[in-house]
């Protein structure tokens, strides 16, 4: 295999890999777009999210072979973990943050990480702590497509990332509770004065952020597996994502996402980075990008603490 | 027809009191202004009649309802605002990320037919023609005095009973804030529109009003028709810089 077609091969990985990073960066973005505050707990709603739909899959498809049935039986198991993480996401807010918001900043925060430690060891509780695979819900036969292998599962992450993504745009372009969150996460005052409860619109901000973080989790499962604690590393790429985009920034979390799974997938091997500490490149944007660009790719330039 | 009155109201911001003892009303179909120098709690009494403020003590009703009590906050912003009341906030506060079209549908979020929102729409853009012509540009774009009116526009999106205007003419040019203030007294008389406006311009708010407040270090101390505060010698002293 010729240089070229490797890295072109990276890139194809990086793209797979980014699409979910974005997915999951979203649910950071929007959250901090309205609310000022990282919700730390949110990789670990992906974690429910993928043991949810693990569990749905498992019980529908059973030890069936790949087939219609099972691609069905995936995305039945995917809308219902949606459902499932957006209502744990809205309960949360409810229980965890909303007694906090007028707060020191710092307190939701806490509650956040505290949030995040009671889902991870729960399941660890409920789930044991080895991991499980996620079966593929197709025969996944690599497609050779000149230099590049490109995997069915590839094509299914991607096209399920892009689907969810026009499906975000258009309800924050175009729907009328869309525009009342841009209008809320720009000014809460304004907004109440147009009669937008904005109660609401932080619950349906959580609720959508979550279902996107449990199509991420699902996604990510494949090459990932399922474990309690598999949402803390990936949630904390996908917050690097959210910061590489500009935090609070939607399109910026999408661009984040792509932009970080490819720099991941083709700087490690460029730099003879060693797989175990692959980690280390997001990272390492991260701290060039606070340095050089603080606000991200397409974030507006102000000063926040935390 | 009384359609605000205020009762009382005092309202701090912790140790510091903001308002104390303040009662006025405003009667059906009149343009009242409030005057008073920076700091005299202008701003705070217009927010208190949209519940941003809560109340220390004292009430306010909408129509003979009461929507503001002391202590415990009855009802939040966004249900007062539905009962047909709507500010336009000082410093504008426009969406300012999102096109001057936006804007107005987030003034109309309330009214679910969209053949009334466009209709709503519409008029907007016969009524301020700057408007019409940048319906698709972000607001940031907008001048100062172009923001105003889109803040006064979007506020008339949800057709409100009474109109709170919080400084419309601040940091404008003096024939733009004259244009504003013929805008007002348009929307009053054409459209039936009560309007309360807060104003530091005193000469063109009095002179465009029914009936004048003043306030001072958070009192109403005096009161009278429009014209009559106008040759008021404590008020041409303070205000009209006689």
């Amino acid at each position: 295999m010729n240089t070229l077609s490797l890295y072109m091969q990276y890139i194809v990985n990086g793209i797979t890999l980014g699409a979910i990073y974005s997915l999951i960066a979203l649910g950071y973005t929007m959250v901090y777009g309205i609310l000022k505050f990282i919700n730390f707990a949110h990789g670990d709603i992906l974690m429910v999210g993928a043991f949810t739909g693990l569990l749905v899959y498992q019980g529908l498809a059973g030890a069936a072979e790949p087939g219609a049935w099972t691609l069905l039986a995936f995305f039945i198991a995917m809308v219902i973990s949606m459902a499932l993480c957006a209502v744990l996401g809205v309960f949360i807010e409810r229980v965890a943050y909303k007694p906090l918001r007028n707060a020191n900043r710092l307190a939701p925060l806490l509650s956040a990480i505290g949030v995040s430690f009671i889902l991870s060891n729960g399941a660890a509780w409920i789930f044991g702590t080895t991991s499980r695979r996620f079966p593929y819900p197709f025969e996944n036969e690599p497609i050779h497509l000149g230099g590049v292998t490109i995997t069915p599962h590839q094509i299914l992450v991607v096209i399920v990332s892009i689907i969810m993504m026009v499906l975000l745009a258009f309800f924050v372009n175009k729907t009328r509770m869309g525009k009342a969150m841009r209008a809320t996460s720009l000014d809460q005052n304004t907004s109440a004065l147009m009669g937008i409860n904005v109660n609401r619109v932080i619950s349906l901000t959580f609720a959508i952020g979550s279902a996107l973080a449990a199509v991420g989790g699902m996604l990510a499962s494949f090459d990932f597996r399922v474990y309690p604690s598999m949402g803390t590393m990936t949630g904390l790429k996908a917050f690097v994502a959210a910061v590489i985009g500009g935090i609070g920034n939607i399109q910026g979390a999408m661009i984040g996402g792509v932009l970080l799974g490819i720099l991941e997938a083709v700087g490690a091997p460029l730099l003879h980075i060693p797989n175990g500490m692959r980690d280390t490149v997001a990272f390492a944007v991260l701290i060039i990008i606070l340095l050089v660009k603080p606000e991200g790719i397409l974030g507006k330039n102000e000063r926040e603490k935390v | 027809m009384e359609k605000l009155s205020i009762d009382n109201i005092s309202v701090c911001y912790g140790n510091i009191r903001a308002l104390s003892g303040v009662s006025m009303s405003v009667s059906e179909g009149d343009i009242v202004v409030l005057i008073g120098a920076n700091g005299a709690g202008k701003s705070t009494l217009l927010n208190a009649i949209v519940g941003l403020v809560p109340l220390e003590s004292g009430q306010i009703s909408f129509e003979g309802e009461p929507i503001c009590l002391s202590k415990h906050q009855k009802l939040t912003t966004d249900l007062i605002v539905r009962k047909g009341i709507a500010l336009v906030p000082e410093g504008r506060h426009v969406f300012a990320d999102m096109t001057v079209e936006e804007n107005l549908d987030m003034g109309a979020f309330m009214i679910r037919d969209q053949s009334i929102i466009d209709k709503k729409k519409e008029e907007m853009y016969d009524f301020f023609p700057i408007l019409g012509a940048r319906k698709k540009q972000k607001t940031r774009s907008l001048s100062g005095g172009e923001q105003q009116m889109m803040a006064i526009a979007r506020a008339l999106m949800s057709s409100p009973k009474l109109l709170l205007l919080d400084e419309p003419g601040l940091g404008l040019a003096p024939l733009i804030v004259q244009d504003i203030f013929n805008k007002i007294k348009i929307i009053n008389e054409e459209n039936n529109v009560t309007v309360f406006l807060v104003e530091q311009n005193a000469r063109l708010a009095l002179r465009t009003s029914d009936y004048g407040y003043v306030l001072e270090n958070g009192r109403i101390v005096l009161q009278d028709k429009g014209e009559n505060l106008l040759n008021n010698e404590r008020v041409q002293k303070a205000y009209l810089g006689a």
